[in-house]
């Protein structure tokens, strides 16, 4: 193969071996995914169960362990933290119980809050592990104060919290452990880069599309309707792996009130329009006329409504829009980095490939036509 | 052992989350988009013999 002329093909397919190999086999970091109770009054031998996924103290062959991992050896849990944002100082946990051979800690608490004025409030669980490092699920636990308990003094300790906010994950070949996401935050390297390849195949069809307006050369318009045919597909793929992923993290295939969703649905009803109007024009020239016209004007539109329009409203679920923070900012940390990118340009460069395909099929059809 | 119905319902919570593995939708998303890919693929190439057969 002429390395020259197919260099794209060679980078979607050495890209997206990488990609898809390493994003499902590179592991997870440890993280909490529940804490029971959700709900605490205080009180003394108060006990909080925490579920850890993939927690650093498992053995692969349990049994073969005949006494608990020591300190040293391997990271343990160490003690159970609760922290509220707005209370200075922090409950420990007196006892704490585990196993080797599944992810549950239990904290054994005495949380008498006494004659100090502590309010009822939201705590985030930290469990601390015996490198002085911390897994953490905010605001998982609401405390509040049982009626007797009101003499006495509190059994809070008065610690500063400032180092378990900034604590600083050292670089690990392992994708974080987000709440809620979970194992699903691989996905990053599949759904989202159909949208990427998505806009990449219809900006460069518009651009096709002003180049036949410019030269009336009928190749450039050939060539944008291939690529417009293969972006809506990635665009249809975008939608039905979003879909999955939505049920499993956001409970809804479809949460309707979210403008990225609102947007692409009318963004792919404009890109279907493109193929009705298409379909019914017979003359070469003028269909290449009016349908570089139309997929010029509806590009921009599209991109104002999946990318410029959720990122002004308040209320989107997707990162990077209103509330949400982008991906470049907390979520994408530089393991996901290391795929992310790579995933781009894989998919970007499959769909491109394919694109091409549908091009020299439409060619040569063009070519018996004239016949 | 008396438990009340919101202890209960934490227990249930926890543990449908503690056996709720995500990784399915993973697999789920590659699958759509390989078949995706392929369906597609199968009609290029079924316009492909449409006009190899019209050539001759």
């Amino acid at each position: 193969m002429n390395l020259k002329k197919h260099w794209y093909k060679w980078v979607a397919a050495i890209f997206l071996t990488y990609v898809v190999l390493g994003g499902l086999f590179l592991p997870l970091k440890p993280g909490i995914t529940a804490v029971t109770p959700v709900k605490l009054e205080s009180g003394n031998n108060i006990s909080i169960k925490l579920n850890v996924y993939n927690a650093p103290w498992l053995r692969e062959n349990a049994s073969a362990v005949e006494s608990m991992p020591k300190e040293g050896e391997f990271l343990i849990p160490a003690k159970v933290i609760l922290v509220s944002k707005g209370i200075e100082g922090r409950w420990e946990s007196q006892k704490i119980e585990f196993s080797a051979n599944h992810g549950q800690v239990i904290g054994l608490f005495d949380l008498k809050m006494g004659q100090s004025k502590i309010p009822n409030d939201y705590y985030s669980v930290f469990i601390e592990l015996s490198n002085g490092k911390y897994l953490g699920l905010p605001d998982a636990i609401f405390l509040g104060r049982s009626a007797g308990d009101t003499v006495g003094l509190s059994t809070m300790t008065s610690s500063s919290n400032a180092n378990i906010a900034v604590e600083q994950e050292k670089f690990e070949m392992k994708f974080p452990n987000r709440v809620v996401l979970n194992e699903s935050v691989r996905n990053l390297f599949y759904h989202v880069p159909m949208w990427f390849a998505m806009l990449a195949l219809l900006g460069i069809a518009a651009w096709y599309a002003l180049k036949y307006l410019r030269y009336s050369n009928l190749e450039d318009d050939i060539m944008a309707d291939a690529l417009i045919r293969v972006g809506i597909l990635a665009g249809i793929l975008g939608c039905i792996t979003g879909a999955t992923w939505a049920r499993v993290t956001w409970q809804s295939w479809w949460p309707a009130a979210d403008p990225k969703l609102n947007g692409v649905a009318i963004g792919m009803t404009m890109y279907m329009a493109y193929l009705l109007l298409r379909s019914t024009m017979n003359d070469p020239y003028q269909r290449a006329r009016i349908t570089s016209v139309y997929s010029v004007f509806i590009f921009p539109i599209f991109i104002a409504l999946i990318v410029i329009m959720p990122k002004l409203s308040p209320n989107s679920l997707h990162p990077g829009s209103g509330g949400t923070v982008g991906f470049n900012k907390y979520d994408l940390d530089s393991t996901m980095r290391l795929f992310f990118y790579p995933a781009v340009i894989g998919w970007i460069a499959l769909f491109y490939w394919i694109a091409n395909l549908r091009l020299r099929i439409a060619q040569l059809n063009e070519k018996q036509l004239n016949k | 052992m008396k438990t009340s119905v919101s202890e209960q319902f934490d227990a249930n919570a926890a543990e449908l989350l503690a056996h709720h593995n995500l990784m399915n939708a993973v697999y789920g998303v590659l699958v759509i988009i390989f078949v995706g890919i392929l369906f597609y693929l199968v009609r290029l190439d079924r316009k492909m013999s449409r006009l190899e057969k019209n050539q001759s």
